[in-house]
């Protein structure tokens, strides 16, 4: 299998759609997780405007709340109700991201309203329009936003003019004038939408290549190691067996045999983490609970003089991972944690991993060392694919944890002060009811028959 | 024990051949699939361990060559290749295990000698039908399977018969933690997998003794998967990794 076909089984087009893809859903999450508690501004703000602007009416001589403040309390709650669920919980909808749009215009027009008119208010649909296309990239949804502001600009100016512009009479074609501005605005905004998303096709394009030399480079070393590995097994065993363990005249004989079997898994680390960096395995999740995970972990690691608590309280609820990749992730970063407080050298070093929430809040790991920290610029680094401080190791361990964290829908940062010890804290959201929810019931839990042929082949 | 070895490189047959035959197995190598199946045509062998790309025949066409000449033979794939279609497609054609290059000798000859012994899958769930039918789904890839509703009798049935993996419903009347226990206190190289109708099962109590979770309704690629995930996992590490601590 030479170099060249590895590449065409795995088209680096396909890799970079799915590099573009991640990387468009992490901005979608993102927009969602800062759109949401916009809503929730936006209507404590319209009412704090409906209470401070027109407080009272006064019909004879009884005081009765204005209308103004059941319309902030109502129609708010009507515009940010739909936008604040789906950001939530569907931050990836293409729909989410238009009843966004159009939700961050009804608000421009409450607003408005609510202000009596105030052109200051207007500023509203301007900084929406751009923070809209700044966060979701996709020009598109400037299209609903824009026919709605120019729609109820034109619709209350016939209407109720002074609650749109402040006047009782202003000129007929006074909402062509602000659809003008809102019209510029978005012309610049689609030339700034369609320009980052290009930028991020080139970004995923790069981590495409880079993916597909990884996976070719170490998919073409396996075979020969494979063989060389089973020749250094043989001659071992030759040596001890047929001399009835007698060690060969020459001991160094033995020894370089066993530093050759050691090297040889050395280089296999190296190239599994190319692999692990460069594929994408599908989550097969369950309940796993992280006492044991982190316990399985420490197992794995090579002897160490580091000394690693698990502090992981038994009765955490277990949170949704797929048992192999987190068990990675958390080998990674206590690896890292234990080649990082083994640079210090006066005390022999403690790595504690803690964890807490579950149930209403997400899951929070922190994985703690007390080795010397690191530098800012390095923290800035430390999740990219390649950059290493060390002098042995690929760069890779940090980032193939970012990736599967990230898979998981949950996020890695560093905590660390220089001098005292890093600390890496790993977020997994809170478990979704549906995925909690019971499967059909019991008496129908069959094995599905004919699925084999058409289980998605991935080639 | 006779062993057919498949793979196009020179070096890895020669080698892996000649650590076949310090461990007293017989072995025949092929260079590529067609002189594969003309050797299996003309004798008997009791494992067939196949490279998965090779020139012309790769190792998914081979199994199929391989089952019209012994429908039951054990084939084991070795690939250097983590991830891809044809891995897939080979486990739901029920071969017994896939090995990924570089493995350790000891690994591979784990291998062999288990699945030389025609291992059965034996699927434990409170509901009759639903152990019959995963069982059925096991045995129509060719993976030999049986099925108990009962744990006293997935017991009896690990005693008399060669087991190598238990698939257990988590929710077992008995207990699923009980009867994972008694199986590996019977036979500790019994590789369990749990199993569960929601994904959000609390697997607290077995974590240390299973090597997968499948949740309900089982799709059959994931329970091939499983399958020979749970194989290739003890030969990779017969002592359980929770355990040990």
């Amino acid at each position: 299998m030479t170099l060249a076909a590895m590449q065409t089984s795995a088209p680096e087009a396909t890799r970079a759609d799915r590099l573009f893809d991640e990387h468009q859903d992490q901005l979608f999450r993102r927009a969602g997780r800062i759109f949401a508690p916009l809503m929730v501004i936006q209507w404590v703000f319209g009412i704090l405007i409906a209470v401070t602007f027109s407080p009272y009416g006064w019909a004879g001589k009884v005081k009765s709340i204005h209308v103004h403040v059941y319309a902030a309390v109502l129609l708010g709650a009507v515009i940010s109700s739909a936008p604040l669920l789906l950001s939530l919980t569907r931050p990836t909808w293409v729909v989410t991201r238009h009843v966004v749009a159009i939700a961050q215009m009804l608000w421009s027009a409450l607003l408005i309203h609510l202000t009596g008119g105030r052109i200051e208010t207007h500023f509203h649909v301007f900084v929406s329009l751009a923070f809209l296309a700044f966060l979701y990239r996709d020009w598109r949804v400037l299209v609903p936003a824009t026919l709605v502001v120019v729609s109820d600009h034109f619709v209350r100016g016939l209407l109720w003019p002074e609650s749109v512009y402040g006047v009782v009479n202003p000129e007929w074609w006074r909402f062509l004038e602000h659809a003008f501005w809102v019209a510029f605005e978005d012309a610049v905004l689609v030339i700034a939408c369609v320009a980052s998303v290009r930028e991020m096709r080139d970004v995923a394009r790069h981590g495409a290549e880079v993916e597909g030399l990884a996976a070719a480079v170490g998919h073409e070393l396996r075979n020969p190691l494979a063989a060389v590995r089973n020749a250094t097994t043989y001659i071992s065993k030759r040596l001890t067996r047929v001399n009835g363990g007698a060690p060969p005249a020459d001991p160094r004989i033995l020894q370089f045999v066993e530093l050759a079997d050691r090297e040889l898994e050395t280089c296999n680390k190296i190239i599994t983490n190319l692999l692990d960096f460069s594929r994408h395995r599908p989550l097969s999740v369950g309940a796993w609970p992280l006492r044991e995970l982190v316990d399985e972990a420490s197992s794995i690691l090579p002897p160490t003089s580091v000394m690693v608590v698990n502090d992981v309280p038994a009765d955490l609820p277990a949170p949704l991972v797929d048992k192999d990749q987190f068990r990675q992730v958390l080998v990674n970063v206590i690896q890292n944690a234990v080649e990082a407080t083994g640079q210090n050298p006066t005390s022999p070093g403690r790595i504690v991993i803690s964890a807490n929430g579950g149930g209403d809040g997400p899951w929070r790991i922190r994985v703690a060392d007390d080795g010397p920290g690191v530098s800012r610029e390095i923290a800035d680094k430390i999740f990219e694919p390649l950059f290493t401080t060390k002098t042995k190791g690929t760069g890779l361990g940090l980032a193939i944890v970012a990736r599967i964290v990230e898979a998981h829908q949950g996020s890695i940062r560093l905590d660390s002060t220089s001098g005292r010890g890093t600390s890496f804290v790993i977020e997994l959201p809170r478990a979704r009811a549906e995925d909690q929810e019971a499967r059909p019931t019991r008496r129908d839990a069959k094995a599905e028959l004919p699925s084999v042929s058409q289980a998605p082949g991935r080639t | 024990m006779h062993v057919l070895i498949v793979d196009d490189e020179d070096s890895l047959l020669l080698t892996l051949a000649a650590n076949l035959e310090l461990e007293e197995i017989e072995v025949t190598t092929a260079g590529d699939g067609a002189r594969a199946v003309e050797l299996a045509a003309k004798q008997h062998f009791d494992v067939v361990l196949s490279d998965m790309r090779m020139p012309g025949m790769n190792g998914l066409q081979l199994v199929g060559e391989l089952r019209k000449i012994n429908p039951v033979v054990p084939v084991i794939i070795m690939t250097a290749f983590a991830l891809e279609g044809l891995v897939e497609q080979a486990i739901s054609e029920g071969v017994f295990t896939v090995l990924r290059k570089p493995f350790a000798v000891d690994h591979v000859i784990a291998a062999v000698k288990r699945a030389s012994a025609r291992p059965t899958v034996l699927v434990v769930h409170d509901d009759p039908d639903a152990a019959d039918s995963i069982a059925s789904v096991l045995r129509a890839a060719r993976v030999p399977a049986m099925a108990t509703c009962d744990a006293h009798d997935a017991i009896r049935i690990a005693r008399e018969a060669e087991i190598d993996v238990c698939i257990a419903d988590l929710d077992l009347r008995a207990g699923a933690a009980e009867l994972i226990t008694e199986l590996h206190a019977l036979d500790p190289s019994i590789a369990c997998v749990a199993m569960s109708a929601h994904r959000g099962a609390d697997l607290r109590r077995v974590a240390s003794q299973v090597v997968a979770c499948i949740a309900e309704p089982v799709r059959t690629l994931e329970l091939l998967q499983v399958v020979a995930k749970a194989r290739a996992a003890f030969a990779h590490a017969p002592a359980h990794p929770g355990a040990a601590r």
